[in-house]
């Protein structure tokens, strides 16, 4: 059998594979905690996964798209004597002159 | 982007909703704070809407009720910003603060400064902002310069927006600080003021100010 024809599969699982969304990252977007530690810890997120995941659609936008080399910038913000949380996501920001 | 999650009984938490918010050097110190009077809190976001092309420079805080189940602004207002236009029209700086006075009141101060040329007139209006029961935005009730002359709703909403209003709207809005300058001894106000009336159309506004300026005027 031709080496071509028995590696066929794993460059399809290999594909099959990446069509997936990011588990890790449909998990992290459940939580706020999880979420800020995600994007603080990747180099990209996945903004159609991330849209899926909380059934909304922003196709548009993918958080901290604009960072370049920086980590994004992710941060809490809790809400006194309220069962909530708002998690503020930002990508690279022009220095203040 | 900011993103609100709502906690469930069981601990667990669920998306309640995005926002998208165009954060840049302008307002990079201060994107965001949580105001939290009575038992209502606020989240306030700034957004940097400035268009170098229209030469305008311009903050636009919307204000999200927490306690409301959605997430979408019930306030917003431009905490400061300036209109310079290329042309020879009059131009703005504004800055406006806003404070809950109960739940379910705002009062919006905005500091006004009509500029061109050497004019520089201060004015400050203040508009009481209201939210009846089952509404979920608030709305201009009441608005009035800081001296208690009456304004008009629409204008009052159109202080911090300079660009998309007309010269004529501009002109009218800036009528007291160019009254002053046309009856002044600043010979080099009056002659820029001479210029800017050649670019607005013909209203009561720019009659006056042609009579203010006529050599031979009479100055109250």
């Amino acid at each position: 059998m031709p080496v071509a024809w028995r590696i066929l599969p794993a460059i399809l699982f290999a594909a099959v594979l990446s069509a997936q969304p990011p588990t890790e990252l449909l998990r992290a977007a459940q939580s706020p905690y999880d979420l800020a530690k995600y994007a603080k810890s990747h180099d990209e997120i996945d903004g159609d996964s991330l849209w899926a995941s909380w059934k909304a659609s922003n196709p548009n936008v993918v958080p901290c798209s604009y960072r370049g080399t920086d980590p994004c910038m992710a941060e809490i913000l809790t809400v006194q004597k309220s069962d909530q949380a708002i998690v503020s996501l930002h990508g690279d920001l022009p220095q203040p002159r | 982007m900011y993103v609100r999650y709502l906690k469930n009984a069981d601990g667990t938490w669920r998306f309640s909703g995005e926002y998208i918010a165009h954060i840049n050097e302008t307002n990079l110190d201060r994107p965001h704070k949580v105001v939290q009077r009575w038992d209502k809190p606020f989240l306030v976001v700034e957004n940097d809407q400035t268009q170098g092309g229209f030469a305008l420079l311009q903050g636009v805080e919307d204000w999200f009720d927490l306690t409301q189940p959605d997430f979408a602004p019930v306030f917003s207002n431009s905490p400061r910003g300036s209109f310079e236009p290329f042309t020879l029209l009059v131009g703005r700086e504004w800055t406006s603060t806003a404070v809950p006075l109960s739940p379910e009141v705002i009062q919006l101060t905005i500091g006004v400064r009509d500029v061109g040329f050497t004019m520089n007139y201060p004015v400050s209006y203040i508009g009481t902002y209201q939210r009846r029961d089952g509404e979920k935005k608030f709305a201009l009730i009441n608005s009035l310069k800081a001296d208690g002359a009456p304004v008009p709703a629409a204008a009052f909403e159109a202080l911090g927006d300079g660009p998309n209003m007309t010269p004529e709207q501009l002109l009218a809005q800036a009528l007291s600080g160019l009254r002053k300058l046309a009856a002044s001894n600043d010979a080099e106000g009056k002659q820029w003021l001479t210029l800017v009336l050649e670019n607005v159309m013909n209203t009561p506004e720019k009659r006056e100010l042609e009579k203010l300026l006529a050599p031979n005027a009479t100055h109250p």
